[in-house]
C-alpha cells in the first residue's frame, strides 16, 4: 500500500491511481470539466489543476492536472490554494469570452463567481468549448470518426477533410467513419454536437443515416454502420443485434419455457 | 466460489403474480438526469414475467453469465462484476450510453432508461434481490443451491403487513392447502 499526503492529510492510494481518483475515493473535491471516469484523462480544460510538491524540494512546487498526474509515494498534494482558484477562475473566464451565452459555461462561471467575462466575447460565438470528451467517446466506441483540427482559436472539433475553420465555410464535409451512434452529441456537455432523429432516420455531422428496426417489434435499434460496427468489434453474430431488449427478453422465457415443458413431458 | 449464492428461476413454480416486477422497480427508483438524488418515482423493472399460457409462466432475469456479451463489448469497461454478489454492475459514471450492451445481451437483459439517462440491468440488489424476497412461490431463489419442494411462503410474512386475504390467495396454490 502507497500513501501520500492530501491537503495535510495522510492517505493510502493503490499503483496506477492518478491524483484525481486519489482525491475522489477520499471524498476530496477537485472541480473538472473535460474528464469522463470511462474514457482517457486528456488534461485539457485546466480545471483539475492542482499544487504537487515533495519535502525535498525545498518549497519548490509545480501546478499539475490531478486527472492525469500519477499518485506517488511521499507526495504533498494541495487541492485549495489562493494561486489554484486564481488559475481556475482564469480558465473559467476564458472559456467565457469564447461561449459568452451558452447556458453551460454561464452556470460554471456563477460557480467561479463570474457573472461574465473579463475578455472581449468571440465575435460569432458556437456551443463547443473544445473539451475532448466527443473525440475521446467515439475513439473509444473504436469508429475515430471526429478529431480536432487546427491550432489555437482556429481549432475546432470535426470529422476530416473539413475546411479550415478560417474559412467559415457553411457545412462541414460529411464524417465518412461516422457510425451515427449519438455518443459525441449525448457526452457533449454543451449540447453543440446536434443531430435528428426523423422519419427518414437520423442525421449528424452532415450525414444521414437510415434506422434498423428490430425484426419483430419496430422498436428503433440504430443505424447499419453502428449494429455493423458493434458486431465486427463484438465478435459476436450479427444476428445477436437484430431484435431489441424487449423482444429477445420474450425469446428468451419461450426457450426457457420450452425446455421446461420438454422436461415435464419426457 | 461453488457456495456461493446465485438466482435460481424455476418457471415451473413460477404463478405470474408479477411481485418480483414491483419489488424490482420500487428497489430501483429512478434517479434524475445528472444529480443522484433517489425519487419515490419507481423504475424500470429488470425482471419480467411472461405468460406462456393460462397456467405457465417464464419470469426472466439476467444470467449474470461467466462470459457476458455485455461485459465483453463496453467499450469503457462500465460493466464490472461485484465480487461480493456475482451480479455484473452497471458503473454509471463510467458509461458512455453507446448502447453496445444493450443489443448485445442476447437474452434481452440490459436495458436502456431513456428518463435516467442510464443503462440499467439486474444488480441482483447489491446481494439481497428484492425479486426473491417477495416471489411467494419460490420461482425465484437466492440460494446456494434451489430448493426442492419449498414451502409456500405467504405474502404477509415478506410484506410485513396482514394481509389475510391476499395471504390465503396465494397459499392455495401451495402444496400444503387442501
Amino acid at each position: 500500500m502507497h500513501s501520500m499526503q492530501l491537503n495535510g492529510r495522510l492517505v493510502n492510494f493503490e499503483a496506477g491511481q492518478t491524483l484525481l481518483e486519489v482525491a475522489r475515493a477520499n471524498e476530496v473535491p477537485i472541480p473538472t470539466l473535460c474528464h469522463h471516469p470511462g474514457l482517457e484523462s486528456h488534461g485539457g480544460c485546466r480545471l483539475c489543476v492542482v499544487e504537487v510538491t515533495r519535502a525535498e524540494w525545498d518549497g519548490w512546487w509545480r501546478m499539475v492536472s490531478a486527472c492525469e498526474f500519477p499518485a506517488a509515494d511521499d507526495l504533498i498534494v494541495a487541492t485549495e490554494s489562493e494561486r489554484l482558484s486564481r488559475t481556475r477562475r482564469n480558465v473559467v473566464d476564458l472559456l467565457l469570452a469564447r461561449c459568452p451565452e451558452t447556458p453551460f459555461t454561464v452556470a460554471l462561471g456563477r460557480d467561479f463567481g463570474l457573472a461574465k467575462s473579463s475578455l472581449a466575447p468571440r465575435a460569432e460565438p458556437d456551443d463547443c468549448i473544445l473539451c475532448g470528451l466527443c473525440v475521446r467517446v467515439c475513439a473509444a466506441v473504436g469508429a475515430h470518426a471526429i478529431a480536432g483540427a487546427d491550432r489555437g482559436v482556429h481549432k475546432q472539433v470535426g470529422p476530416p477533410y473539413a475546411p479550415p475553420s478560417f474559412e467559415r465555410p457553411p457545412g462541414l464535409a460529411p464524417a465518412g467513419d461516422c457510425i451515427g451512434c449519438l455518443c459525441c452529441a449525448e457526452i457533449c456537455p454543451t449540447g453543440h454536437i446536434r443531430y435528428e432523429n426523423n422519419a427518414q432516420g437520423r442525421e449528424i455531422w452532415g450525414r444521414s443515416f437510415r434506422v434498423v428496426e428490430c425484426a419483430s417489434c419496430g422498436a428503433p435499434l440504430g443505424t447499419p454502420e453502428q449494429l455493423d460496427h458493434f458486431a465486427a468489434r463484438s465478435g459476436l453474430s450479427r444476428d445477436y443485434f437484430e431484435r431489441c431488449d424487449a423482444c429477445s427478453k420474450l425469446d428468451t422465457a419461450r426457450a426457457f419455457d420450452q425446455q421446461v415443458m420438454g422436461e415435464g413431458t419426457s | 466460489m461453488s457456495e456461493a449464492k446465485r438466482l435460481f428461476v424455476t418457471p415451473g413454480r413460477c404463478i405470474g403474480c408479477r411481485g418480483c416486477e414491483i419489488a424490482c422497480a420500487f428497489a430501483h427508483p429512478v434517479r434524475r438526469p445528472g444529480g443522484h438524488r433517489p425519487s419515490d418515482q419507481p423504475g424500470k423493472s429488470r425482471i419480467r414475467t411472461f405468460p406462456m399460457s393460462a397456467e405457465r409462466h417464464v419470469p426472466v432475469v439476467c444470467l449474470q453469465c461467466e462470459e457476458a456479451a455485455c461485459q465483453a463489448v463496453c467499450p469503457t469497461g462500465a460493466l464490472q462484476r461485484n465480487e461480493a454478489s456475482g451480479a455484473i454492475e452497471v458503473l454509471t459514471e463510467r458509461c458512455v450510453r453507446c448502447m453496445m450492451c444493450v443489443v448485445a445481451c442476447p437474452f434481452g437483459n440490459v436495458h436502456d432508461e431513456p428518463a435516467m439517462r442510464e443503462i440499467v440491468k439486474c444488480d441482483l440488489c447489491g446481494g439481497d434481490p428484492a425479486c426473491a424476497k417477495f416471489c411467494p412461490t419460490a420461482a425465484l431463489e437466492y440460494a446456494v443451491r434451489p430448493t426442492r419442494n419449498p414451502p409456500p411462503k405467504p405474502l404477509h410474512s415478506v410484506a410485513g403487513g396482514t394481509r389475510g386475504q391476499m395471504a390465503g390467495a396465494v397459499s392455495t396454490t401451495g402444496p400444503s392447502v387442501r
